[in-house]
């Protein structure tokens, strides 16, 4: 029993692998499927490098036994935008974090674009304030943060001014 | 990866679950979000040789928030977002939901449980605090059914230590309800960076009866010592007092005495500790007064 079988909804595709039982999420998402957009940086809870979507909530997937995420709805940052589609078809998040600098080496950016997800699902027209508690779990050591607090409230309004959340909504 | 191997189970009920406890004995963990379990054992200092999951329970049976007559009764598995945000839990204990907003990070938060969190029983746990202030009882199921009850004070034991037995689970907390006017409380956290642990949290509880005086003044410590420190003498001397400005620098002596062993590590000295014990207690009591006077309003 040192192995399980794990099936879960992967950006919209139902997948399944047979795994040893210590691996992580992030693992399962890396090495069995192939996704590396999902980044480690600590495999400690801290840096939110890993951030995933789980049935609608974000979580750190090295927190994340992939056992324990049998059946479950998971949404990677290859989920946010059609693949090879260039940039014009990314989603609003992922051009304000480009349109405002909202990145440098990218390291931390899956995550953070994520957390911006969960925030903009939640609560479309977030205070700056709101905004900061949301991405408290994801550290940054390039940008100083204060590109991506633009480039959140910047998708914000873009996508309020569209067609609210469902152009967020993947 | 996790250096040692382990079995994995994802028992569908909470008799599974007890019965898997007790069938594997003291190798064997439950796990529940997860938040502090994994991570012990991404770090290898954990490394349970059986996993029994939580997660796959059927969801209601654990993770709920129901109120009765008298009580406000949690289940176990209920997540730290789920407590910030219930409407009941916020009307009727406030002090909870203002609780797990200061925990961790909305990833977190999302995943960890209230269960889990007490069942671990770190120190500087957030909840420990809040729980023995308001007087919650823990209830605990074994693999003969036989569910017993145990109070919050009685409930955390030492460091990372409970009162639970080896195959007890814990199902449920329960809050017992006040009323919502003339009682006040108030959670505040001391911690040394966003999203870490406290250094200090500082629980208080006040009830004032018609004419503003005291009924009954608690508070308690989370952070400060190897289990939540209750500063009983504060109950004890401010019962049918009025809770003025000296008597909250009277109450603000009263938790240096009491704090007096301190812990000591990395983020804070043995010392500093105890003066931030006093500041944050003192700044809770004033919080929890100032809501108990609001008459009529729910901030309890
Ligand atoms: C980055 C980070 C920051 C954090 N910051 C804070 C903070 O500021 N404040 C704070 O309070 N906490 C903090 N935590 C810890 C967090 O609150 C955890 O959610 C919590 O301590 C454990 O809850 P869990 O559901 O994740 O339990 P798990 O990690 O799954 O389990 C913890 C322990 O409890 C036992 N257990 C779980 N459920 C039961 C049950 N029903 N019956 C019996 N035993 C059970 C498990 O066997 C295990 O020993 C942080 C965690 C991380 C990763
Ligand atoms: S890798 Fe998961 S939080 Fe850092
Ligand atoms: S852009 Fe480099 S860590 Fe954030």
């Amino acid at each position: 029993m040192s192995r399980v079988m794990v099936r879960v909804r992967v950006n919209g595709a139902w997948k399944e692998a047979e795994v040893d039982t210590r691996t992580l999420l992030v693992d399962l998402l890396r090495e069995e499927f192939m996704l590396t957009g999902t980044h480690i940086g600590c495999l400690t809870g801290n840096c939110g490098a890993c951030t995933v979507m789980m049935d609608d909530l974000s979580v750190k997937s090295c927190t994340v036994l992939a056992a324990q995420a049998n059946g479950a709805d998971v949404l990677t940052i290859e989920g946010l935008a059609p693949k090879d589609s260039g940039t014009s078809n990314l989603h609003p998040i992922q051009q304000a974090f480009i349109q405002h600098h909202g990145l440098q080496c990218g390291f931390c950016t899956p995550g953070m674009i994520l957390s911006a997800y969960q925030l903009l699902m939640r609560n479309p027209k977030p205070t700056e304030e709101e905004i900061r508690v949301s991405i408290a779990g994801n550290l940054c050591r390039c940008t100083g943060y204060q590109n991506i607090l633009k480039a959140i409230s910047a998708a914000s309004e873009r996508t309020l001014q569209q067609s609210g959340k469902r152009a967020l909504r993947r | 990866m996790m250096n040692k191997p382990f079995d994995y189970f994802a028992p569908k009920s909470i008799s599974e679950a007890v019965s898997l406890l007790k069938k594997h004995g003291s190798g064997a963990k439950l796990i529940a979000g997860g938040q502090s379990l994994v991570p012990l054992m991404n770090l290898g200092l954990a490394a349970p040789r059986q996993i029994i999951d939580l997660t796959h329970i059927k969801k209601d049976s654990l993770s709920y928030v129901k109120l009765d007559k008298d009580s406000l009764m949690i289940g176990s598995m209920t997540t730290h977002s789920a407590v910030e945000n219930s409407p009941q839990i916020r009307r009727h204990c406030r002090i909870l939901s203002e609780t797990a907003m200061t925990i961790a990070d909305v990833q977190v938060r999302n995943r960890g449980t209230i269960g889990g969190s007490v069942c671990h029983a770190d120190p500087a746990g957030d909840y420990l605090a809040p729980l023995v202030a308001v007087d919650a009882e823990f209830r605990a199921i074994n693999p003969k059914r036989k569910v017993r009850t145990i109070s919050a004070d009685k409930f955390f034991v030492d460091i990372f230590t409970t009162a639970l037995k080896r195959d007890e689970l814990l199902t449920e907390i329960r809050v017992p309800k006040r009323p919502s006017t003339r009682n006040g409380s108030a959670y505040v956290k001391h911690k040394y960076v966003e999203g870490g642990f406290a250094i200090v949290g500082a629980a208080a509880v006040v009830s004032v009866n018609k004419d503003g005086i005291c009924d009954r003044a608690k508070v308690v410590l989370s952070g400060v010592s190897t289990r939540p420190v209750r500063v009983d003498m504060i109950e004890k001397e401010f019962r049918g007092e009025n809770l003025d400005e000296r008597a909250i620098e009277e109450a603000g002596r009263i938790v240096r005495e009491a704090v007096h062993d301190p812990l000591s590590d990395i983020h804070a000295s043995a010392d500093y500790r105890r003066e931030m014990a006093v500041v944050f207690a003192k700044r809770a009591l004033r919080l929890a007064l100032a809501r108990s006077r609001k008459t009529g309003a729910q901030h309890n």
